[in-house]
Formats: C-alpha cells, structure tokens, sequence
C-alpha cells in the first residue's frame, strides 16, 4: 500500500530496500535457528544507520520520527525474511521512559548500537497468558536483589547478552501490584539457561534462577512498577509488531511455489489462491491501521489485538494451503514448504495466544462479559 | 501517512446526513418510491461522478445504507449513472423519477421500471435490450427482477470505472449492514440469559463475534482504502476494488450468519430483528461484479 506513504516515507522505504539487499532471506520464516549471529550482525547494521533509535526522542539520542518510518523499517525487514524487530526495542522504549540519567548513558548507546542485545524472561511454567500469577521473586538486601524462580518459553534466550527480567518483588498474592522489571547479563552466576528445541529446528529457552544476584541499580522503574511500564512499552511497540511484509512474501514464494506445479491450472487451486490474496491485503490494512491510530497518539491496543489474530491466522492459512497442493513432496524433510507449516504454528501462541487476543477483542470492542 | 482508513469530518457529516435523512425508516424496510427519492434530493445517485473523491463520498453513504439495509437498486444506479451519458434520462435517474436496470443475463433487478437497460458480462457493461417473453419474479429480499434473454450492443468505454465504483458502493453497503448484524448481536449476547448468565460469556459465543468484528474492521480499511486509491487513480485501483468487494461480502456474509446463530430461534423468525438485513446482504453478496483473477502484488 506504498500508495498511501508520502514522498519522504516512500524515499525511506526505497532507502530500506536497497540496504536489505545485502541481508535478503537471512532467516528463514522468522526463525533464527543456527543463524542467529547474522542476525546480530544484522541489528548491529541497522543500528549504524540510527534506524534502532528511529522513533526516541532527539533528546534521547533517537531521530524523532513518526511510527510509520519505523513500521515502513520493520515490514521491509519481514518481507526480506531477514529478522523480527529486536527486544532491545521494548527495553528501551521504557529505560526512556522510566530510567534514572545513569541507566541511559550506560543503556541506550549500547541499544542503539544493536551491540545490546535481550530476551523477554516474562514467562513462567505456570504464568503464561496470566503473567501477574508469576512467582519468580527478587528479594532487595541492600544495593543487590537476589533472584530465585524459574523462567519459561523465552525467545532468543540462548543466544542474547541480557535478560529483561519481570520479576515479584511485592508479596506473593500481589498480582499485577507487585512486579519489577530488571536488567540481567545472561553470563550471571547462578543462573542457567537450556534450550527447548522447537518442531521447526529453532528452540525456546528456558532460564532457571538460583540465587542470582542482580545489583540494585539494574532494575529499571520503581519497585513494584512493572505493570504500567508494561503496558506503556507495549503501546509504543504495537504498530511494528506484525507487519504484513512476512504475509507478503509468504505468498510470493508460495504463488511461485505454485506457478511452476502441475496444480497451477487447477481452479479450485486458483481459487483458494485468490482467497489467500485478499486475505493478506486484509492482513496489510489492519496492520495500517494500528499505525494510523499511533500516528493520531490514539490508543491502538485493541486494533493491535484484532491484527495479531488476523495476521497470524492468514499465515497459518498459507502454509495449510501450501502444504495441502504440495501433497506429498511437503512431506519431504527440509522442504521449504514444511518449513513454513511448521514455523507458523507458533505465531497464534507467542506474544499473546490468539484466544486472549480474541478475548480482548469481544470485551473492549463488543462489550461482551 | 495517509490516514485512508478514517472517514474525514466531511465524509462522516454525508454519512449522518442520510442517517438522519433515513432514521424514520426501519432498518430493512421494502423498497417504496418516496424514500427513493429523499436519497435522490441528497445527490446520492450523482456521487460516483461529483466532486474531487466521488469514490470515498460512496463509501461513507454506501457504509450508512449498509446499516440502514436500504432496498432499491442503489449499487446498480451507481452504475449507471457512471455509464450513461450527460442529458435528460441521466437527469431523471439522478431525480429519482426513473430507474436503469444494470444487470446479467438473465435476470434483470427492477426492469419493468427502467427506461434503460445494462448488462454486465465479465469485466464489461453493454447497453441491452430484453427480448422475447419477460417473466416476473421476486427476490430474496422482495426485489421486482425479470428474467428475460438480453441483446447486447457493443461494451461501452467506461465500464471498467463504473463496476469499480459499483463494487465501493456494494462493498461498502456489506460492511455497513455486517456492523450492524454484529452489533445486535453483541446487544443480544450481553443481554439473553441462559444458566443464570449472559450467553456472551461463553466463548463459543463471544469470539467468533470477535473474528466477526476483525474480518469487517479488516474489510472497511480495505474498502476505503481502495476508495481512496480510486480517487487518486493509483496503479492498483481496478484490482483493489475487486479485492475490496471479495473481502467486504466474506465478511458480511459470516456476520450474516454468526449473527443468526447468537439469536437462536429468534433468528430465524420471519419478523425477529436479522432476517431482514441478512436477506439484503445475501443480495448485495450477489451482485454479478466479482473479482477477476489477480495477480500476486507487492
């Protein structure tokens, strides 16, 4: 929907493109496996031309751009199948807005870099959609909290410098009330952190904390002020969560795919093909939208919401529908197609199952109970 | 950016004008000639041909007389009025003093009112003269049609802009109508009590009001989208429109049907409060202006 940018939007998207010509097909359906290094090189590249930073404000060292030049960086990302936008983002979305001076001269030149790089530690065995159930707690004695619980699901976790720890420093029935977030090196004795290989050759990690210390001046916002901080970091992030530029070429290579099998003269397979098509512009306009409402300063949550599930069920349809007319040749270990179909049954569950998403959906925009 | 998917100051005043213009009417109502008229007097049928974005002007009004389920060939009138030629018969279809029938063969929405004739084949409109016996028959909605075999004359020029703005309109009126179904059922959901609750709290019954709710916000940003890409007469419009219309009668048709699901029996009443949207949004979902085969685009 290039048609909808202006000439200076349309110049950064140009700008963008060329760059990730370098970087095409870098990770393979969004998912890092053994190629995360180049991932990192990736970030460290963006970072140099100060697009990590694009939406901080000057005074913090950002460009003070609008959300739609950082939604025009992430899609052409996506489309690229070069990388997902990095956690990094998140934590310094809130070290902007919640860190001491100290904590910005020692965070913020690092992320904006890409030298910085973090995994989510939110997750829990028995906290996942209900994070404010988690039970991992910091105790402060003096200037060190130590940690003590067990982390679960993490992204990244394995290969990443830092965690951005959601931990209980409130008492234990506190919920929401009682969080706080911290900075932790993943290098930190005490603390251990073993992969959970995934059906698509990639893993999630989970992070066991056994008394691990973690000096005070690492934890980010007041004690026990997670929750908002949370929210605020989400709402920044929300219009480069799911750009459509994944959905875009999903549907490229498989109409390639397509073009070149016996099936392509095939109507009913013409068909579905058309449907998948209108489906991904869907996905796009949605996607647009959660940058339409942040570019107003509009709240966008529940836009944010309708889009998670909509997108990631469109790309979950393409690989169905790839794996279906490939018949037995998507079958064959290592093909692309299968590669798809199994990445994308991950994308209704992580960042919010698609049930939540739903749920949010029913109560805030229908009302429903 | 251009924020395409809002509807600006202006163009949500021309959707209150025929709101209010309409608000006496019951949602659903059979078509009658004076109503015809009152959207004749507010320039409806002239504005796929007025002003500087006749395309988004559709889309706003067309979205009001979606939720309003308003009776009449109004997407055919669209038509029309982009095909025919500046002069007296224009004028009194623009009047609501006489119709056009824009229709395929064989069947022909309110001919037997028409002075002239339309066919759409493919991607084409030709002029068309019915021939032979003319047999009467009602819609699904209580539309006078004939079915009838058709002469056509060569396609005219303008065609493939009029069926663009024919699928704004009808897509539009399918997002319009697909709000309201799920509005009264959400209304329904919060309010019918069975087991000593609101049916809505089960999610069996509230999320695929959800998805509902998703496909039309999916659906309405599409639509004025391509509006917008129409006006500007961007690279892409002619397949936008087409994608537009796909995407707003999916979604309205599965609004359709969720909704007559939530209402139980009372759905499925002659008189309850759906059947009489649902059955125009069926039609609309109808309407012989489909999407050509497409090309994958960036």
């Amino acid at each position: 929907m290039r048609s909808l940018f202006d000439a200076e939007e349309r110049a950064f998207q140009d700008e963008v493109r060329e760059f990730l010509e370098d970087w095409q097909d870098l990770d393979a359906y969004l998912s890092h496996g053994d190629r995360w290094e180049r991932v990192a090189a990736l970030f460290r590249a963006i970072g140099a031309r100060g697009w990590l930073s694009m939406s901080w404000p000057k005074a913090a060292g950002g460009l003070g751009r609008g959300p739609t030049f950082e939604y025009i960086l992430w899609d052409e990302v996506a489309y690229a199948r070069a990388a997902r936008n990095p956690i990094s983002s998140i934590v310094a979305r809130t070290l902007v807005r919640a860190g001491s001076d100290a904590q910005h001269e020692a965070w913020l030149p690092p992320i904006r870099s890409g030298e910085a790089t973090f995994a989510l530690a939110y997750s829990e065995p028995e906290a996942g959609s209900d994070l404010a159930s988690l039970r991992t707690r910091a105790e402060r004695r003096g200037d060190i909290y130590t940690v003590d619980g067990e982390k679960c699901w993490q992204s990244y976790a394995g290969h990443v410098d830092h965690l951005w720890l959601l931990a209980r420093t409130g008492e234990p029935g506190s919920r929401g009330a009682g969080l706080s977030l911290f900075i932790v090196d993943t290098g930190t004795p005490g603390l251990t952190i073993s992969p959970l290989p995934t059906l698509e050759g990639d893993a999630l990690y989970e992070c066991r904390f056994e008394a691990v210390e973690v000096p005070a001046d690492r934890r980010v916002g007041p004690e026990d002020g997670a929750w908002g901080l949370m929210a605020d970091a989400l709402s920044d992030e929300r219009h480069i969560q799911f750009p459509a530029g994944r959905l875009k070429r999903d549907l490229v290579e498989v109409g390639d795919w397509l073009a070149a099998s016996p099936r392509a003269n095939d109507a009913i397979v013409q068909h579905e093909f058309e449907r998948l098509q209108v489906g991904v512009l869907e996905a796009e306009v949605l996607a647009l939208k959660v940058v339409e409402l942040a570019q107003q300063g509009r709240d966008a949550a529940i836009a944010a919401a309708a889009n998670k599930v909509f997108h990631t069920e469109r790309c979950q349809e393409i690989a169905r529908a790839a794996f279906e007319w490939g018949g037995p040749e998507s079958l064959v270990a290592g093909s692309r197609i299968q590669l798809l179909w199994l990445q994308s049954l991950w994308e209704t569950i992580g960042g919010g199952t698609s049930e939540v998403m739903r749920g949010l959906v029913a109560r805030h925009a229908l009302q429903l109970p | 950016m251009i924020t395409a998917q809002s509807l600006d100051a202006d163009e949500r005043a021309l959707a209150d004008v025929i709101a209010t213009a309409c608000s006496e009417r019951p949602v659903g109502a059979p078509f009658d000639l004076a109503a015809w008229q009152v959207l004749a007097r507010l320039g409806v049928f002239s504005l796929g041909s007025d002003g500087p974005s006749p395309a988004r002007g559709l889309v706003a009004v067309f979205e009001a007389l979606g939720e309003m389920a308003h009776a009449g060939p109004l997407v055919e009138t669209v038509i029309a009025m982009a095909v025919l030629e500046v002069g007296p018969e224009r004028a009194a279809i623009e009047r609501g003093e006489t119709f056009a029938c824009v229709g395929a063969a064989p069947f022909w929405p309110f001919a037997t009112k028409a002075q002239r004739c339309f066919a759409i084949a493919g991607e084409a409109i030709h002029p068309a003269h019915l021939t032979g016996a003319a047999v009467p028959v009602t819609t699904l909605a209580g539309d006078p049609w004939l079915r009838s075999a058709a002469d056509l004359e060569a396609p005219l020029a303008n065609g493939g802009r009029a069926l663009a703005l024919g699928r704004v309109a009808a897509a539009a009126a399918l997002v319009g109508a697909g709000r309201v179904l799920i509005e009264r059922a959400a209304e329904r959901a919060r309010t019918r009590q069975q087991f000593g609750r609101p049916i809505g709290v089960h999610q069996s019954v509230s999320h695929p009001l959800a998805d509902c709710t998703i496909r039309l916000s999916a659906s309405e940003g599409l639509l004025r989208t391509a509006a917008f890409e129409l006006d500007a007469q961007s690279e892409d419009d002619g397949a936008r429109t087409g994608m537009a219309f796909a995407s707003a009668r999916t979604s309205a048709l599965m609004a359709a049907y969720q909704a007559h699901q939530t209402f139980g029996a009372l759905g499925i009443t002659l008189e309850g409060p759906l059947f009489a949207i649902s059955r125009r949004v069926r039609q609309w979902a109808s309407l012989p202006i489909g999407l050509p085969l497409l090309e994958a685009r960036r």
